[in-house]
């Protein structure tokens, strides 16, 4: 596949067309208008599925999926809230590709984000030379999702000020956006629905108006508690990750463990068995962190290392990213290596624990 | 009305008995508390007509089956059997031996013995007497007796899945409850697919767990009951736990026992009718039955179906949400139905159900937040319903006995010593404690005519003009509501019907913030009312809430 060589990461519709073939010759079940597959081969896309050979995308409770497909599949729009790095944008990128084959429809929230990405906006030129015409009317993201009956995106919505949030209230009420410039009304068509995303941390979904928040369903992506499963996604995403970059490592169950034990415990603020209290950083220690802990470790390995990812590799990224906002953290890391890892036994808490008069140095 | 029509229907359909036919006999393997098979026994004794309908359940008390079906005996209520301790043990501290034989309206035992008696059929309970059952019980074990019937997991404290749990997962259901709710109540139109269906299950349950011994003793009782009727078997229905219609199916299976057997020799037992609660017939869940939402599954039986009990809670669960002070509106009830109606395709299911009903109440109202709707909705699915019997209708207890400690909290003559007895009606109603239409969504109107007349609102101290209009307003919602309920079902439409306008017009009070409303002052006639009944801390606790803050008061000095 030449778009996955050539780009750094294609969207999930490209990384994944073998999958979503298989599952549309497979599929016989009714599709909802505008659908490319049944809601029941769109929850296989997303839980994998080994008959078919199709790889699990969201590691973790089938009823939330099913909420979440189901929701599509209704008049209300989705919004996925949670911790970050709990894969929502995952989730909303994978549902969108095998629902409507494009997740490319997607609006930025930022704080910069203004009234006419939300709704359209004008090819300024064309504007002064045409007047207001079709020619010139640049649609945003999701007017171009009203018009293709498919699936719009908006990932962090809360992260904008609350009037442009607003802008959405129309749409998703009334299915339609006025263009009085052009004296028209466009009216989506079905299939249209958006999937918005909203992490707990910064901004909570409470700043939003509660007019819109009763447009959305909302589904809640958890924090994995489950180490088993935590340690099933950080090892999947982790071989994603360098198989696009042609990359070989090995990663030694032993290694994965540790490394998972180490983020679940410093995030629940006790050790797993509940018996001893550890500190916990005002980090946000995400599945997705401990994704990325590994991966540079992987990094770390190939390039400066024997090609071995060891439990040294992996501390020195755990550094950058538990010690993100605060020195302090780096002492609830410290603290933890000293009363903790040093009571556990086996090659990678060794290795661990070998860091720490570099630690101390830092 | 529902209950009329929905079996009528089914008489329609069911031309033929769709009972299982053992050695002649028209046999119901039921499930304990389970409305579909509730449906299908009415049916079966109407199609049947049958000279004898035989039940199980303890045939000493078979002199208490006219208080059972009387018609103001309001279920949830149980027969309760009990011995206190022999004397040579009698100490402080030792408890009388207690056995509880729940019942509410979708039991089939008890739809067995209300339809009965609808058409002049006698009925009499068959199994063992309660005084074995009682024998046969180690004294603090807690678990009824019928504990041991099917289908219920008979290793529900144990750590190792149970067959039922096996079972489930293997179809890929969460648990044995959601399975159950899947494939058995959906199939509500089949009756005699269903009743196969449940006897093929009571065969693999008693391929897998074999049978015991006190239950051999028991199998054998009941048969021999019917044989020892003198009615030709064609002309008996016999209503029985899955289990015991496998084993009875079984081609090796006698009738024979032991009648000096040591259980049969027991002390005689007592008996009293007992008001029973929704919430404590949740707890049950080792008992195996389809309750883990009483409420719930009332509704599918007055309904008509588990759509329209999700459809009914999601409604209600708009006023239970604004009471909480929570932003809901019936917008969010509408989407949140045609969620779980989706969630129920998805997974396969022809209707949508308990699980369908959390899940869509997450996602729609409660923001993606769980705890957000568990409150009130664990309310609406459970339900508050408390039972009532009246105390002139059965023997009293001997006064020398010991009288169990449930019985005397909640029966209703023993929670007022100081009052005379009040005149049988009156008394049948103080004794239902009604949560505030408001609170709990009470939609009762819709199906119970008296409610909101006579006592309950005026007790309240609600303005006469407020009562008159709530019952009016509950008229009107009766003359079309469930009706529509069922048009608007079948149409496919999705509109929800209209909650009780009593409801909303209670919940419009407390909004309003009068410090007088209607709310409040039903709210409060209610605590008093729990307070009698024993159940005070948790009705206050319950109202914390919904009570408007008054206002500070600043003081001029």
């Amino acid at each position: 596949m030449s778009a996955v060589d050539a780009v750094i990461r294609a969207p999930a519709e490209v990384r994944c067309k073998d999958e979503l073939e298989r599952l549309h010759a497979w599929d016989t079940f009714p599709k909802p208008t505008g659908w490319r597959l049944s809601p029941r081969a769109v929850e296989k896309f997303i839980m994998g599925d080994p008959d078919l050979n199709i790889r699990p995308k969201y590691i973790g409770d089938r009823d939330r999926i099913q909420v979440a497909i189901a929701t599509l599949a209704s008049d209300r729009a989705l919004l996925l809230v949670g911790e970050p790095g709990t894969a929502k944008s995952w989730v909303s990128e994978h549902l969108s590709a095998a629902i409507c084959g494009n997740s490319q429809l997607t609006v930025q929230g930022t704080a910069g984000t203004t009234e006419d990405q939300i709704k359209y906006s004008w090819n300024y030129a064309l504007l002064m030379a045409e007047g207001p015409t079709d020619r010139s009317l640049v649609p945003s993201p999701v007017l171009t999702a009203m018009r293709t009956g498919t699936i719009a995106r908006f990932e962090e919505i809360t992260r904008c000020a609350s009037e442009v949030q607003d802008a959405l209230i129309s749409i998703l009420s009334e299915k339609a956006i006025a263009i009085p410039e052009l004296e028209r009304i466009e009216y989506a068509r079905r299939g249209f629905s958006v999937i918005a995303t909203a992490n707990t941390r910064d901004r909570g979904v409470n700043e939003m108006s509660s007019a819109l928040k009763r447009r959305f369903n909302f589904v809640e992506l958890p924090v994995l508690s489950d180490l088993q499963q935590e340690m099933a996604v950080v090892r999947q995403r982790t071989q994603e990750m360098l198989a696009d970059h042609a990359m070989q490592a090995d990663l030694p169950d032993e290694l994965i463990e540790t490394l998972v034990t180490v983020f679940q415990e410093l995030r629940q603020g006790q050790t797993l068995d509940g018996e001893q209290k550890v500190k916990s950083p005002s980090t946000v220690m995400s599945t997705a962190e401990a994704v990325s802990v590994l991966f540079g470790g992987c990094l770390l390995a190939t390039h400066f290392g024997d090609g071995v990812v060891n439990g040294q590799h992996v501390m020195r990224l755990l550094v950058g990213a538990i010690a993100k906002e605060d020195k302090s953290d780096l002492e609830a890391l410290t603290e933890y290596l000293e009363t903790v890892a040093k009571k556990r036994e086996g090659r990678v808490w060794r290795e661990l624990q070998e860091t720490q008069r570099w630690l101390k140095s830092l | 009305m529902a209950r009329v029509a929905g079996d009528a229907a089914l008489a329609e359909v069911a031309v033929e008995s769709p009972a299982v036919r053992i050695r002649g006999v028209h046999v119901v393997p039921v499930r304990h508390h389970s409305p579909a098979i509730a449906r299908a026994t009415a049916a079966v004794i109407r199609a049947v007509r049958p000279r004898l309908v035989l039940i199980e359940g303890p045939d000493d008390a078979n002199h208490l089956i006219d208080a059972l079906t009387a018609p103001d005996a309001v279920a949830p209520f149980a027969l309760l059997a009990y011995r206190p301790p022999e004397v040579k043990q009698a100490t402080a501290d030792a408890a009388p031996q207690v056995v509880f034989y729940p019942f509410c309206d979708y039991s089939p035992e008890l739809v067995a013995l209300r339809t009965a008696r609808e058409l002049g059929i006698e009925a009499r309970f068959c199994d063992i007497p309660a005084r074995a059952s009682l024998e046969a019980r180690e004294p603090d074990e807690q678990t009824p007796p019928d504990a041991d019937d099917a289908p219920h997991d008979p290793t529900a404290d144990a750590p190792e899945p149970s067959l039922y749990d096996i079972v489930a997962q293997r179809l890929g259901f969460q648990s044995h409850e959601e399975w159950w709710e899947c494939l058995y109540e959906s199939c509500l139109r089949d009756p005699a697919r269903l009743l196969q269906l449940v006897q093929e299950w009571g065969e693999l349950v008693v391929q897998a767990g074999g049978i015991s011994d006190c239950d051999a003793l028991r199998n054998a009782y009941m048969w021999r009951q019917v044989e020892e009727s003198g009615v030709p078997p064609e002309r008996i229905v016999l209503v029985v736990g899955a289990a015991h219609a496998a084993a009875f199916a079984q081609p090796d299976f006698r009738a024979e026992y032991d009648p000096k057997h040591p259980l049969l020799q027991a002390r005689p037992a007592e008996f009293v009718i007992t008001p029973y609660s929704f919430p404590r017939l949740s707890e049950q869940l080792g008992y195996g039955a389809g309750n883990r939402a009483p409420q719930f599954y009332q509704d599918a039986w007055e309904l008509g179906g588990l759509e329209n009990a999700t459809l009914a809670t999601l409604t209600r669960l708009v006023n239970a949400m604004k009471l909480q002070g929570d932003v809901a509106s019936h917008a969010d009830a509408i989407e949140a139905f045609r969620l779980a109606k989706q969630l129920a395709a998805l997974r396969g299911k022809p209707e949508p159900g308990y699980d369908e009903t959390i899940d869509a109440a997450i996602a729609a109202f409660g923001r993606g937040n769980a705890e957000r709707v568990q409150t009130p909705l664990k309310r609406l699915l459970i339900g508050e319903r408390v039972g009532s019997v009246l105390a002139h209708r059965h023997p009293a207890p001997h006064p020398s006995r010991v009288l169990p400690p449930h019985a005397r909290t909640a029966h209703p003559r023993q929670g007022r010593p100081d009052r005379p007895a009040p005149e049988p009606r009156r008394a049948a109603r103080r004794a239902t404690v009604h949560l505030p239409a408001s609170a709990a969504g009470r939609q009762d109107s819709v199906r119970r005519p008296d409610f909101g007349r006579g006592g309950d609102l005026s007790a309240a101290g609600a303005p006469a003009g407020e009562v008159a209009a709530a019952v009016d307003a509950a008229d009107r919602c009766r003359a079309g509501g469930g009706d529509d309920l069922r048009q608007h079902a079948a149409r496919g439409r999705h509109t929800p019907y209209r909650p009780a306008p009593a409801a909303a017009r209670l919940a419009g009070a407390s909004e309003r913030g009068g410090a007088g409303g209607g709310a409040v002052r039903a709210a409060r006639a209610v605590r008093r009312r729990a307070a009698c009944a024993g159940r005070g801390v948790r009705a206050r606790r319950r109202f914390r809430q919904p009570r408007p803050r008054r206002l500070p008061t600043r003081r001029a000095d």
